[in-house]
């Protein structure tokens, strides 16, 4: 019963993270609409409007999806038992790993934005890129920190005495880290300015890997016997 | 002032009362790895945690752990 049980509620969950997606995906296509939009002389109206139609369709079915496939009875009823307590623990050992890679990528990228912006010849695009590096420098510390849009539930699951432990160690390691790169960019800047302000998103994820990284290493030595 | 180091029985004590790690975990409402991580001795439980253990286990805290000379 209590295996069905929890087949049902995985399943759901499935669901449920399935239209939280879509009504990411469909706020992301009205954002980037936005910017399409409003992109300077080059501005695309027509593109811009089809993006922010299909965006406001994607958002609109993903929050309903979401909503159809809310928690109910079912998941308080399992609470903190040993498979979710350990799905969970695996779901955010997942996502500790992806989000130094998405990191990875966009700190290349934002190389190559700041340049371009810096020598004033920026367009939205180069802007979007900067805000996707900071938001994705903050997503691992917000995950390690637990505020990463948890439920009540999952954060009741996941946090205890050896997680804030971990979570201590890894935000350490970061803030070390936060601390020697702003150093370093700020000496650098000092020299050529337009080099500081281009360490800068590097050294922000860099932070947020560093704290991502030793927090999921921590976590996943944890789990090993020996 | 030396380093205080702490002694366990914990996984010998949780074999005898035929509980695995997730099912003690359950009981003191905590990870597995966390259980794992204090049978391994890589991690010092806190006062609160040693006395749930102890009282999942039906022992006394001194019985699972202490201070190592």
């Amino acid at each position: 019963m209590d295996q069905q049980l929890e087949q049902r509620e995985a399943r759901r969950e499935t669901r449920n993270g399935l239209g939280r997606f879509v009504m990411g995906l469909g706020v992301s296509l009205i954002g980037v609409g936005l910017l399409v939009r409003f992109d300077g002389p080059a501005s695309h109206p027509d593109a811009a409007m089809w993006l922010m139609t299909a965006g406001a369709q994607l958002a609109l079915a993903g929050a309903i999806w979401a909503w159809a496939n809310r928690p109910g009875e079912d998941a308080k009823r399992l609470g903190a038992s040993v498979a979710v307590v350990e799905r969970a623990h695996r779901n955010r050992s997942i996502m500790l790993v992806l989000s130094p890679l998405f990191m990875l990528f966009f700190a290349g990228a934002s190389l190559v934005a700041t340049q371009d912006l810096l020598a004033g010849q920026g367009d939205n695009i180069d802007r979007l890129m900067i805000g996707a590096v900071i938001a994705y420098a903050w997503l691992g510390p917000l995950i390690v920190m637990g505020r990463g849009g948890l439920t009540a539930r999952q954060r009741r699951v996941l946090e205890d005495e050896l997680t804030r432990h971990h979570r201590a160690m890894a935000v350490g390691l970061g803030l070390v880290t936060l601390l020697a790169g702003v150093s370093g960019a700020l000496v650098v800047g000092l020299w050529r300015l337009e080099w500081g302000v281009q360490a800068l998103p590097l050294v922000l994820c860099l932070a947020g890997a560093a704290t991502t990284l030793r927090f999921g290493w921590l976590d996943r030595k944890a789990a090993q016997d020996g | 002032m030396a380093e205080l180091r702490m002694g366990s029985r914990l996984k010998a004590v949780r074999t005898e009362a035929g509980l695995t790690q997730a099912e003690l975990a359950e009981r003191v409402g905590v990870s597995r790895k966390t259980v794992n991580t204090v049978e391994n001795g890589v991690f010092t439980p806190s006062t609160p945690l040693a006395l749930g253990l102890a009282r999942a286990l039906g022992v006394r805290v001194e019985d699972l752990f202490w201070l190592e000379d």
